[in-house]
């Protein structure tokens, strides 16, 4: 049987009610906290016993301190005289047990307690969540913005739809625990007036729920990332999951060595800064190293999985499914090409766009974007969306209009676009089983340049 | 509304300046206190650590003695104002209660005399 154990416990800051009310049935089951480190809060197992806990706060200490200053310590034999002892503490948070069963309190004084909460308060957990609340506000907002203007094109990219619905997550976290907190506040400040403390409330079930879907996004994001694509980047994928979960760890490791070997919090910190820093520069430097070469040697076939190169569309970046020289005699020479290429595990997307390099528009060129739908649920929604966002960035001065002979383009379904003067113009949309294309043409497209189209797209 | 510092005193911030009217550590103010009400007032011990900030913050308390950690303090000119401040307005509010309740009080017992 085991006699000691680690948990992530989900209180907010603030949250010393429910804190107690949670270490008194640990306590009850026989589970006593002996130390919080690193997030982590430690346990021993003990006889089962009926302790009662007060937390607390002492507003100067901080995380990286060595240890208890005098005047923290002073403080610990006021508690020690009235039979509380220390049973852990981190940064300001105090955390006392008391074997009399019915003990005086640490605090009798509800203002005084709240003042000493609040001074607490703005010193670690107001700054850093106020942070954390207007960076995640930026990015879920640009995150909404481009779900409203380009949904296919985000759903296809799996980092992008990750950080975004991660930030939008943590956007609703800073909101309920900053909100959480100036409400309780305010109200416990009323409370106080009237010589009366107020419990605080958890909010324990929402923190899991955001940590349970950052989980899941997390997940979808790695599968998307190691289930496609050339072997050197799905390699990369997990070699930086594993530097992260790595650097996570050997912070913390340092942290905990510094102070416990009474190093200042101010040295403490600036270390861990330097060794995070040195370390992830001699990473990156041998991660793209290695990458640059890896990459250079995986464009021999021989060395390459086919079949998760196929799965993917970034080996599109390397070889287009179709090029300007697929469809008319023009030298690929005169021509500048761009493309993007983007996954997800629901849709893929893989953009061309082929310009003449000396700015001579006389000479043929086109653009065209395909998108892979992985999840059929999807089709419908993508092909809607695409053929909606296409007019609105024409300046909703047009239509596509569904020709008569898709099988000219071995397709399922197929758009034209009609400007507002009726003029038919050589932009198409394509639907082919798993596929939907956008195509646009500086030329009206032969028969059989419409049949390569079909054969190389679908 | 809330209370503004030091303008009127709780039970637990008079009977701890109470104390230091002689020369204490903050361990005898927490035995102290309990021994001279009756048991009726505790202070604890977070609370009473913060009052004594509080108090030599605003001059109304000062250190007399360090030992290790044992600090000690007495009342200041400026505390023991304070404290007699706070003893007037309760007798004024014992006063007040006297003269609505004792002369109703009196009565009563005139005419139960009579």
């Amino acid at each position: 049987m085991k006699d000691r154990k680690r948990r992530v416990e989900l209180y907010s800051f603030y949250d010393h009610t429910g804190m107690e009310r949670h270490l008194e049935r640990m306590a009850g089951k026989g589970w006593f906290l002996e130390k919080i480190e690193n997030n982590f809060w430690h346990y021993r197992r003990l006889q089962p016993q009926k302790l009662r806990y007060f937390v607390t706060y002492f507003p100067k200490a901080g995380e990286l301190d060595p240890e208890p200053s005098e005047e923290q310590k002073t403080f610990y034999d006021f508690c020690g005289h009235t039979g509380w002892k220390l049973a852990a503490s981190s940064a300001q948070l105090q955390i006392f047990y008391n074997e009399n069963p019915d003990p005086v309190p640490i605090a009798t004084d509800p203002q005084l307690e709240l003042d000493t909460l609040g001074r607490s308060a703005r010193r670690s957990f107001i700054p850093v969540y106020g942070i954390f609340l207007a960076v995640s506000l930026l990015f879920a907002c640009m995150f909404v913005s481009e779900l409203k203007s380009d949904p296919v094109g985000l759903l296809a990219d799996a980092t992008g739809l990750h950080m975004g619905f991660v930030f939008c997550l943590l956007l609703v976290f800073c909101v309920s625990e900053l909100g959480g907190y100036f409400s309780w506040y305010v109200k416990a400040r009323k409370a106080a007036v009237r010589g009366e403390f107020l419990e605080t409330v958890s909010h324990i079930r929402l923190t899991k729920a955001v940590l349970a879907l950052m989980l899941l996004s997390f997940l979808f994001w790695l599968f998307s990332r190691v289930s496609a694509g050339p072997l050197w980047s799905r390699s990369i994928t997990v070699i930086i999951c594993a530097y992260m979960a790595c650097i996570l760890f050997l912070g913390g490791v340092i942290k905990v060595f510094l102070r416990k070997r009474g190093v200042s919090s101010g040295a403490n910190r600036m270390s861990v800064l330097a060794v995070t820093f040195l370390v992830s520069m001699i990473f990156f430097t041998a991660l793209i190293h290695t990458g640059v070469q890896i990459a250079g040697n995986s464009r021999n076939p021989d060395r390459e999985d086919a079949a998760a190169r196929n799965a993917s569309f970034s080996s599109y970046m390397e070889e287009p499914p179709l090029e300007i020289g697929d469809l008319t005699e023009a030298s690929p020479t005169l021509y500048v090409t761009s493309r993007t290429a983007s996954d997800s595990l629901i849709l893929g997307r893989f953009e061309l766009s082929v310009q003449p390099r000396t700015g001579d528009y006389g000479l043929p060129h086109m653009e065209y974007t395909v998108t892979q739908i992985k999840a059929p649920l999807l089709y419908d929604f993508c092909r809607k969306t695409l053929l909606r966002d296409a007019v609105r960035s024409h300046g909703e001065t047009g239509s596509f209009d569904e020709l008569k002979d898709p099988a000219s383009w071995g397709a399922q379904k197929a758009y034209q676009f009609t400007g507002k003067d009726r003029e038919r113009m050589n932009w198409y949309l394509l639907c082919y089983p798993n596929r939907i294309v956008q195509i646009w043409f500086s030329w009206t497209p032969s028969e059989r340049q419409k049949e390569t189209v079909g054969e190389r797209l679908s | 509304m809330a209370r503004a510092k030091f303008q009127t005193l709780t039970e637990q911030m008079f009977y701890a300046l109470l104390c230091l009217k002689d020369e204490r550590c903050g361990m005898d103010i927490l035995d102290r206190v309990p021994e001279m009400t009756n048991q009726r007032v505790s202070i604890g011990s977070g609370t009473l650590y913060t009052l004594l900030e509080q108090f030599l913050e605003a001059g109304m308390i000062r250190e007399t003695k360090v030992e290790g950690r044992r600090r000690s303090y007495i009342l200041t000119e400026r505390g023991s104002k304070m404290l007699k401040k706070e003893y007037e307005r309760i007798r004024a509010q014992a006063g007040d209660y006297q003269r609505i309740f004792g002369e109703e009080e009196d009565d009563e017992g005139q005419k139960a005399q009579s």
